[in-house]
């Protein structure tokens, strides 16, 4: 029981035990030391007793007043303290759902400003309280961004920190095969860094030649396997024919401007026109140096 | 508990007037009119009829009220004058 006073006074135990009882007063924790009692009664009964031993020879008095009141006491001297705690209290459970700052990072700088975007529809914000949160939603739509492959996102403090990767970083595998010529045409340029040259520059070859081997000879002559990286210039030629409706300069340019979807290093085009029944025909030719490598990444 | 009921019963007595006593604790005593002497070696508790002397250690009254009483203390021995 925490509404307990604790009473002292002076005077014989039966009779203070006498004059409680008949007064229907409990009694707790009963105590006598020489002259001195102590007992304990309910808070509301202090009145009463004070007013059963009023006579001066008792000289009571309360020694120790309820638990409930000695709270309220220390709470009523220390209010700033206790103001200032829970304050301090508030503000560090405040602090704990605050984001100050939105922080991208990783190699996806260019998409910054939308992945704050889609951060403020998921409820992070900047300068806010940060209740309702978001986090798998947030991650889901940054990872449907074009280009990104990794999203994760954590907390450091005030900061919520959003790193985005792209997956610009995978590596190619490196081929162990020889390397072959996807096109047809005249060698210009050939230069084997690891592996054997196995075509020589003015060399027409043709698609699916073998460029350079995966093997390297010693001098004994054996072949010993290894990677094939080097690179080659080839010189490709096409015609390809286009049906206009009628024969004129403007049409004639449109046809040689073909040869620009081939390839940027376009090195000499002509064209010649016949007539149909359907229009005229175009027949552009064209060649353009095409670089091919292998395990050069 | 039952049984002490049936005994008491079949001796025409009551628990109202019983008493417990807890080896090294203490004792709880029912129908206390009042506490006649009062000290750590003896407390002598006042019945209708007769006296109830409690001897022991270190005795103290943890509660009294409407005639129960909790007395703490090693009781060593209970004396009906």
């Amino acid at each position: 029981m925490n509404n307990l006073v604790e009473i002292q006074l002076t005077g014989s135990a039966d009779v203070v035990l006498r004059k409680l009882t008949r007064a229907d007063i409990a009694v707790y924790r009963f105590r006598v030391s020489g002259a001195v009692i102590t007992f304990c009664v309910e808070e509301e009964y202090v009145k009463k007793v004070f007013a059963i031993f009023a006579h001066r020879c008792y000289n009571v008095g309360i020694r120790r007043t309820s638990a409930r009141k000695r709270i309220a006491a220390a709470v009523r001297r220390r209010v700033g303290l206790i103001v200032g705690a829970v304050i301090f209290l508030v503000a560090a459970v405040a602090a704990d759902f605050t984001v100050l700052r939105v922080k991208v990072t990783g190699n996806c700088a260019y998409l910054a400003e939308d992945i704050r975007q889609i951060a403020a529809q998921c409820g992070v914000r900047e300068w806010s309280l940060c209740l309702k949160a978001d986090i798998p939603s947030l991650e889901a739509r940054v990872l449907s961004l074009d280009g990104v492959s990794f999203c994760s996102v954590a907390r450091k403090g005030s900061y919520m920190i959003i790193d985005v990767m792209s997956g610009g970083e995978e590596n190619t595998p490196a081929a162990y095969t020889d390397f072959v010529s996807p096109e047809s045409g005249r060698i210009l340029r050939i230069v084997a860094v690891s592996g054997t040259p196995l075509a020589a520059e003015g060399e027409d070859i043709r698609r699916g030649e073998k460029l350079i081997g995966a093997y390297a000879e010693g001098e004994d002559g054996q072949r010993r396997s290894c990677l094939a990286v080097g690179f080659a210039d080839i010189e490709v030629s096409r015609t390809v024919s286009v049906l206009f409706g009628e024969k004129s300069e403007e049409n004639a340019r449109a046809a040689l401007g073909i040869a620009a979807l081939y390839s940027e290093n376009v090195i000499s085009r002509s064209y010649t026109v016949s007539e149909s029944q359907d229009g005229a025909v175009y027949d552009v030719s064209f060649s353009y140096i095409c670089t091919v490598s292998v395990n050069m990444e | 508990m039952k049984l002490l009921m049936q005994l008491l019963k079949e001796a025409g007595a009551d628990t109202d007037r019983a008493f417990t006593v807890i080896p090294g604790y203490g004792g709880y005593f029912k129908a206390i009119k009042r506490v006649a002497e009062y000290a750590p070696q003896k407390v002598t508790l006042g019945l209708g009829k007769g006296v109830l002397v409690v001897s022991g250690e270190n005795l103290r009254i943890d509660k009294y009220f409407e005639g129960d009483l909790w007395l703490l203390g090693d009781i060593r021995g209970i004396a009906l004058e």
